[in-house]
């Protein structure tokens, strides 16, 4: 029964109600009700943005570590924070355009040890173990039955023919040439699998919503007013 | 009821209970307890707890006995660990946390428990978790585990990272004087870009460039900004504007600084407009609602999608295709790449993203680390075939020196 409901929670789902309609909208064309819950969730999750970076970075990892360490269970202050902080006190200088250039030096710093980061990060991630998961028996012996060496088998054949499509220098003919069409064949059964299974999850997701917009707006909130629910 | 009753041992368990408020070693207590750095730990976050059996355990009639680590930051009340059984006199901690972080106070405890059949009675009686009591030892500490400069198990990341860089670095420098006679495979969604500005230009219509959704020192978004210095370079040639909605306030920050100095490199600094590249927000479907309204209004001639992309990938590319726009898509996110085979005209996939730069602009030090890249796919390749015979090898043939070297070539590949 709607009376039952705290009055925050009827608020809040009218309002999520009303602002999934006006989304929903779009797909009919652009109209003014898609364009307020559009401003309206810019203009939110900015600010939503700000206050997160306020309280889960700039708190923890640079007030606290120097005002109050016991809070973040330090021994005790930790200067090196500094660093940073002044590195991300540089891309204020965006504000004066006689200094702008300052901001370069947090951009460089970032995009300098994030590409340094990547590189053992992607051997360790995805180099190593798909190296190490292509490298199976393709000969039936010992636990290795026949199905599991033509699988294995398929997959080596995979991995070497799609590496053959990414080899930009030189032209793909003879050997190279059918190696990488075989490989863009394994792409594409690859995408397909994968274009399916995300289809499924966003109708999952399409059922939630559609099962919010019924259940808990309009059965609760709605049809006790016309005499249903 | 079978067993000892709630009567019989309450009174025992409620004095050890009182016990443990004290915090002198008792009788029945653990001596002697020391926490030390677990030295094949590089990470620093493991101590190995030892400590020397209590001379007599006090007897608690129906009850069970064991060890307790009680593991306490400096200050702060002690948080429950490992329970040992009796019988054990060390065991590891884990989970902690190295210098700079606060250290830590250990103390032992033998604890007593209820028998089973009693706290199954209490957790159903009383919905409460059962009784137990502890008789600790005196507190070691503070100690703190030590992380290492190096982490051993890594190696094979380490000699990888060396070799592969080894690689592009020596063709850099052996091939660069020679770049322009390098090949270059054509990739049918970068020779699109040209077309896509001369349509642009024609319809008299602006490009609505997303440089994705990741960071700025995400490898694709950095890709990403080459491919943009590229096309800004084409758009300020032909006067074309350039819509650039950006998610992150540092890639805003780097592509108006690249998108100026194209402007300036195209003789036409004047044209560059920074209020046509500007921050949105970072929330994932706050920023696609405002590119879809950004495109349904703008009718753009042209969408480009470089970078990493998550779930908004489909319905940034389904929007622009409905607006009649010509796309081409970049990614190396494996799971949206199927979206924008399906949405777009042309995508570039996975790497052919990064080698968008090289083939775009030609200059010798790209293309020389294009070349680089190729040779250590070729390496990679050989250690495929090297290492799947390896493993056959190693599986037919179970036991003798090869079959086990063989073995040992694939088990070096473990992460």
């Amino acid at each position: 029964m709607a009376e039952t409901i705290p009055l925050e929670q009827v608020l809040g789902t009218w309002v999520a109600a009303l602002l999934t309609l006006a989304i929903f909208s779009f797909l009919y064309r652009d109209n003014p009700v898609y364009k307020i819950a559009e401003h309206m969730f810019v203009g939110v999750s900015a600010g939503y943005g700000v206050v997160i970076t306020w309280r889960e970075a700039v708190i923890p990892d640079l007030i606290q570590p120097l005002l109050d360490p016991a809070a973040v269970d330090l021994a005790g202050p930790n200067y090196v924070v500094l660093i940073p902080g002044a590195l991300g006190m540089l891309m204020f200088s965006r504000f004066f355009p006689r200094y702008d250039w300052l901001s370069r030096w947090p951009i460089a710093f970032v995009m300098g040890y994030s590409s340094g980061l990547a590189i053992p990060a992607a051997i360790q991630m995805q180099l190593l173990p798909q190296l190490h998961a292509t490298l199976q028996p393709v000969w039936p012996a010992g636990e290795v039955t026949w199905w599991m060496a033509l699988s294995n088998l398929l997959l080596f054949v995979g991995v070497l023919c799609t590496l053959a499509y990414f080899y930009f220098s030189r032209e793909h003919k003879g050997a190279l040439g059918v190696a990488s069409r075989i490989g863009i064949f394994f792409l594409m059964v690859a995408f397909g699998a994968g274009f399916g299974q995300a289809v499924m999850a966003r109708v999952s997701l399409l059922i939630g919503r559609v099962r919010f917009l019924y259940d808990d707006w309009w059965m609760t909130l709605v049809a006790p007013w016309f005499g249903g629910g | 009821m079978s067993g000892p009753s709630v009567r019989t041992i309450g009174p025992a368990l409620a004095l050890l209970l009182a016990a443990t408020c004290a915090h002198a070693a008792l009788p029945g207590a653990p001596l002697n307890v020391r926490a030390e750095d677990v030295e094949e730990d590089d990470r620093g976050t493991q101590l190995l707890v030892s400590w020397q059996a209590p001379e007599e355990i006090p007897d608690v009639p129906a009850a069970s006995a064991s060890y307790q680590i009680r593991c306490a930051r400096l200050g702060m009340p002690a948080e429950p660990g490992p329970v040992v059984p009796i019988g054990e006199t060390q065991s590891r901690l884990d989970g902690l946390k190295p210098w700079p972080w606060r250290p830590y106070e250990i103390t032992v405890a033998t604890r007593y428990d209820p028998p089973q059949a009693m706290i199954l009675a209490l957790n159903t009686v009383f919905g409460a978790e059962a009784p137990y009591a502890l008789i600790e030892s005196r507190p070691c500490g503070p100690v703190q585990p030590v992380g290492e400069w190096f982490r051993y198990d890594y190696t094979n990341i380490l000699v990888l990272v060396i070799v592969i860089s080894s690689i592009v670095l020596l063709t850099i420098y052996t091939v660069r004087g020679r770049a322009e006679e390098i090949y270059i495979r054509p990739i049918a969604g970068l020779e699109a870009v040209n077309d896509a500005v001369g349509r642009a230009t024609e319809m008299g219509k602006p490009m609505v460039y997303v440089s994705g959704l990741s960071g700025i020192g995400d490898i694709a978004t950095i890709a990403s900004m080459l491919i943009l210095g590229h096309l800004s370079r084409r758009a300020a040639a032909y006067e074309t504007d350039i819509i650039v909605p950006c998610n992150d306030p540092m890639v805003m920050v780097a592509e108006r600084e690249i998108v100026r100095q194209a402007y300036s490199e195209a003789g036409k600094p004047d044209a560059y407009r920074p209020e046509n590249i500007w921050f949105v927000t970072d929330s994932q479907f706050g920023y696609v609602a405002a590119v879809d309204g950004i495109m349904v209004r703008e009718r753009p001639a042209a969408c480009f999608y470089m970078g990493y992309f998550f779930a908004e990938a489909l319905i940034l590319a389904e929007t622009g295709n409905q607006t009649g726009a010509i796309q081409i898509a970049g990614t190396d996110a494996d799971t949206q790449l199927p979206f924008f085979i399906t949405a777009c005209d042309y995508t570039l996939m996975g790497e052919e993203l990064y080698a968008a730069s090289a083939y775009l602009s030609r200059q010798p030090l790209l293309v020389a680390q294009l070349r680089g890249q190729d040779v250590a796919k070729a390496i990679i390749a050989a250690i495929l075939i090297v290492g799947v015979a390896a493993a056959t090898y190693a599986a037919i043939f179970e036991s003798g020196w090869l079959a086990e070297k063989a073995a040992g070539f694939v088990a070096w590949f473990v992460a």
